[in-house]
């Protein structure tokens, strides 16, 4: 019995000696493998010493980063403007992530985007919640630092995925993008997921603007999730804390958004209490003003580079007053424009124009996505997934061949797009066909206006959803495309693509392509 | 349905016969008897452990042994580097080619399936690993139920390897009271088609399930008809040969069970037609998009493949638990650390990456 005892304890004891061995073996695998790669900009940046103060720093989710063009405010208004966003987050992971980073940096104004305060169905949605914050965390050197922040945020279920990423986040083999099973999804179905959102959507302003005033009426003291709420006080005493000012904004979206009703009426509420905390209303007031169409949402919730850029514009100028200074932006110069080709098979084809001499691209990235790696000079690329170049994050990075060279990193806005097809290049007559999907008894419409004499030609209802137009003279031309469905008459119509015809070379390209729409 | 229905009522059915048949006598613990249906590591999946075996384990007096919760333990650490590492991992590509039946090419067609043959065992084997790992630190034992079956050589030596407790049950409950093999061919024909039948109805009521154990049924009936020719026919092409005859025999046993997968995976039979038809086709282009992975992951799913290979092959000599066990202790430490960092490091977790094991719907 006594033997049995002893050797129990023995093995106790070996047990906690491979923990810490674990632990020891976690820490010098964390060094040994830390390249540095996989660290968010806005953290490296920071991490950096004698870099300049960040004035403004917005905080938020995939609504944040494509309504806001960071780059486009430090141009424009001469202040250190930088973002820390990653997609799919809601208010518990911007707090820890917040949290962690002011341990290193303290700017002056933090910009709220409310979308992740109102969700709640993100857990479900992301196969890597933990990794979020972890996507930030490369920037904090010590990995049990590290743990201790996971622990915060974690829920048990989540240990495991946290804890795979706190490990692989920071070796050499995360740039292989172990997190695939959603990925995979986006690649095969992205491009028609795209099509899909838009043609559900209606983009209605006044109604985003009624429903936000009923939401407040009849729930006035907000519908923050308890979570949502303890993360949002969290950032009010951080504010306190480490005094900086709090704005809040709603990033505009195409349809009322219940995630970002919830905890508008809340935070209205909570004005009040916090001297520090300054909400910005562009969902009812200054929508107008700041001029959005549904042409410039890539889907319900997210905007496209055109509306990135009105709203950081709009955003532009309530900073220059704030802080009492010029805003002059450049928006063209921000950007590399490149083409965006769609091929016949339905993948799209980038094309560069960045190599100097002897530079080779070495890694093509796609917002946080690092999609392909290997040095090659071709100048294009062909790829399935259109979902997150549409909206703006869409980068490059370039290195010489010569060993040691720095990256740069260039930024792209697919500004054209075109088709691709002998048809569309030789013939004058094209072919457009609405794919509404209705139920029976469909009727179709189509008007064409002429982008710049405003002429309409109007083509009255008729059963053929397939539609040809000759052109006539060269511009371009805007086709709409009108649905209406009996017995109840519901009708609703689509701007369905932009054309431009050249009438001396007989070419035509289409420069939008904004909905569910085939052309031959 | 009750998770794990299938697998317990087959437990309890095997034992009211035997006790029926006085092959066993009752278990008059009602404990005992319940704890041996409901033991909670192989509830959901197995393996189908006879209760005559189970029931006397709970009865003896168990303390707690350090050897017994390593050893299980390091069972459960290869159990889920089996599943999340492996299966899963290898399940991207299957679900890539098997969401487009017949749209991708005949290479894309015939790795997705050869990739969800290896998911399949690397999913199942790897929860019957947890599920006798966790028994052990128990100090249970539950039995095995793979015997690297994808060297098998044979159709009917696949089943001598692959779902071990299942086969026992069926030959045991059903194709013996048939009669077997001590019948006449014809008779003894039916009565395989019969017991194949009954495994792809366990598995699911859908037609798939039936097709694919039809087809193991006429594997195993044409097998036993052509054995002789067959075996004059690798005389005469190998003669001595015995490795070279091996490799054929192994590699033929496995093509013919990759297309019985291919139903048993397939959305419908319709869909493993046309994926099957697609091999034909011609068109062997590689393309990474058609596998839903990029150049990395599809390296890395080769390598897992052949390590799943390399294991059983090594494990045919000597178990792979033992050799490990009996190396000194830093060697032991350095492999725990190994395995458990391959599994934090390459895992897949999370919602929508992770995967459901596959048999816990049967």
């Amino acid at each position: 019995m006594k033997s049995a005892a002893s050797a129990n304890v023995r093995a106790l004891v070996r047990l906690v000696v491979f923990i810490c061995v674990f632990f020891a073996a976690f820490m010098a695998v964390d060094r040994l493998f830390f390249s540095g790669s996989n660290i968010h900009p806005t953290w490296e940046y920071a991490a950096q010493p004698g870099h300049d103060p960040i004035d403004i720093l917005f905080v938020g989710n995939s609504h944040t980063y494509t309504s806001i063009d960071a780059e486009l405010l430090t141009q424009a208004t001469g202040l250190n403007v930088r973002e820390l966003t990653c997609a799919s987050v809601n208010g518990e992971i911007v707090a820890a992530d917040l949290a962690a980073f002011l341990e290193y940096e303290v700017p002056k104004v933090v910009v709220l985007e409310m979308c992740p305060f109102g969700a709640t169905n993100f857990e479900e949605m992301r196969n890597d919640k933990i990794g979020l914050v972890y996507e930030h965390f490369d920037g904090i050197p010590n990995p049990l630092w590290r743990l201790r922040t996971l622990a915060g945020v974690a829920s048990p279920k989540d240990i495991p995925v946290g804890l795979s990423q706190l490990f692989r986040g920071n070796m050499m083999w995360s740039r292989w993008t172990f997190d695939h099973g959603s990925r995979s999804t986006y690649d095969r179905y992205g491009a028609k997921r795209q099509y899909q959102v838009y043609y559900d959507y209606r983009f209605d302003s006044e109604a985003i603007s009624a429903q936000y005033g009923k939401a407040m009426l009849e729930d006035p003291e907000g519908g923050m999730d308890p979570t949502n709420l303890e993360a949002f006080e969290e950032i009010l005493e951080l504010a306190e804390k480490h005094d900086f000012e709090i704005w809040i904004y709603n990033a505009p979206t195409a349809t009322y958004d219940a995630r970002y009703a919830r905890p508008l009426s809340k935070i209205i509420s909570m004005q009040g209490e916090y001297p520090r905390l300054r909400f910005i209303d562009n969902s009812m007031v200054a929508l107008p003003e700041i001029g959005l169409e549904r042409t410039d949402y890539y889907d319900a919730g997210h905007l496209n580079p055109n509306g990135m850029e009105k709203i950081t514009v709009w955003m532009g100028k309530l900073i220059a007053d704030r802080f009492q200074c010029e805003f002059k932006p450049d928006v063209q110069a921000a950007y590399k424009e490149t083409t965006v080709r769609m091929l016949e098979d339905g993948n799209y084809r980038y094309t560069f124009d960045i190599f100097g001499e002897g530079e080779r691209r070495f890694v093509y990235s796609v917002g946080d996505k690092r999609v392909d790696t290997g040095f090659t000079d071709q100048d294009w690329i062909d790829e399935a997934a259109l979902t997150q170049r549409e909206i703006g994050r869409f980068w490059v990075y370039v290195r010489s061949t010569e060993a040691g060279a720095e990256e740069r990193q260039y930024r792209f806005v697919p500004f054209t797009i075109e088709h691709y097809g002998a048809s569309i290049k030789s013939s004058e007559t094209i072919e457009i066909k609405n794919e509404s999907n209705f139920s029976n008894e469909l009727l179709f419409a189509w008007y064409v206006t002429n982008k710049e004499t405003n002429e309409v030609e109007k083509y009255p209802y008729s059963n053929s959803n397939i539609f040809s137009y000759t052109f006539a003279e060269s511009g371009t031309y805007l086709f709409r495309a009108y649905t209406r469905q009996q017995p109840e008459d519901y009708r609703r119509f689509t701007d369905i693509l932009t054309v431009t015809y050249d009438a001396e070379t007989g070419t035509l390209s289409v420069d939008e392509a904004l909905d569910c729409v085939t052309v031959s | 349905m009750p998770v794990g229905i299938s697998f317990y009522l087959f437990q309890v059915t095997g034992y009211l016969i035997d006790v029926y048949r006085k092959k066993t006598e009752a278990v008059r613990h009602f404990g005992h008897y319940f704890l041996s249906l409901a033991f909670f590591p192989k509830l959901a999946q197995g393996p189908i452990a006879p209760v005559e075996q189970l029931a006397p384990q709970f009865g003896d007096r168990k303390r707690l042994d350090p050897l017994s919760m390593r050893k299980g333990a390091v069972r459960i650490l290869i159990g889920l580097i089996k599943k999340a590492v492996i299966a899963d991992r290898l399940a991207v590509i299957a679900d890539s080619v098997f969401t487009a039946p017949g749209q991708l090419s005949a290479l894309s067609t015939a790795i997705g399936i050869v990739c969800y043959a290896f998911q399949l065992y690397t999913d199942f084997a790897g929860y019957t690993d947890v599920a006798i790992g966790t028994a052990q630190m128990f100090g249970i034992v539950l039995p095995e139920n793979f015997k690297q079956p994808y060297l098998a050589r044979s159709v009917a030596d696949f089943w001598r390897r692959w779902h071990l407790t299942l086969s026992n049950w069926l030959r045991e409950y059903i194709y013996f009271p048939l009669g077997g093999s001590r019948v006449r061919t014809v008779r003894w024909a039916i009565n395989v088609l019969i017991v194949f039948l009954v495994s792809g109805m366990w598995h699911g009521s859908g037609l798939t399930f039936i097709i694919w154990g039809a087809i193991h049924a006429l594997y195993q009936i044409i097998g036993k008809l052509t054995a002789g020719p067959r075996t004059a026919l690798k005389t005469k092409l190998f003669g001595k040969k015995v490795i070279a005859c091996d490799i054929l025999s192994v590699a033929s046993t496995f093509v013919l069970i990759c297309a019985a997968w291919t139903f048993f995976r397939a959305d419908s039979s319709g869909n493993a037609v046309k994926m099957l038809a697609r091999l034909a086709c011609g068109d062997w282009s590689f393309s990474l998009a058609q596998l839903g992975v990029n150049a990395a992951e599809c390296w890395t799913s080769l390598i897992l493949v052949i390590l799943v290979i390399a294991a059983d092959l090594i494990s045919r000599r000597a178990s792979i638990l033992e050799w490990i066990e009996n190396r000194v202790l830093p060697i032991r430490w350095m492999i725990y650390l190994v395995m458990l960092f391959v599994l934090i490091l390459f895992g897949m977790y999370g919602s929508l990456s992770a995967q459901s094991f596959i048999y816990v719907s049967f």
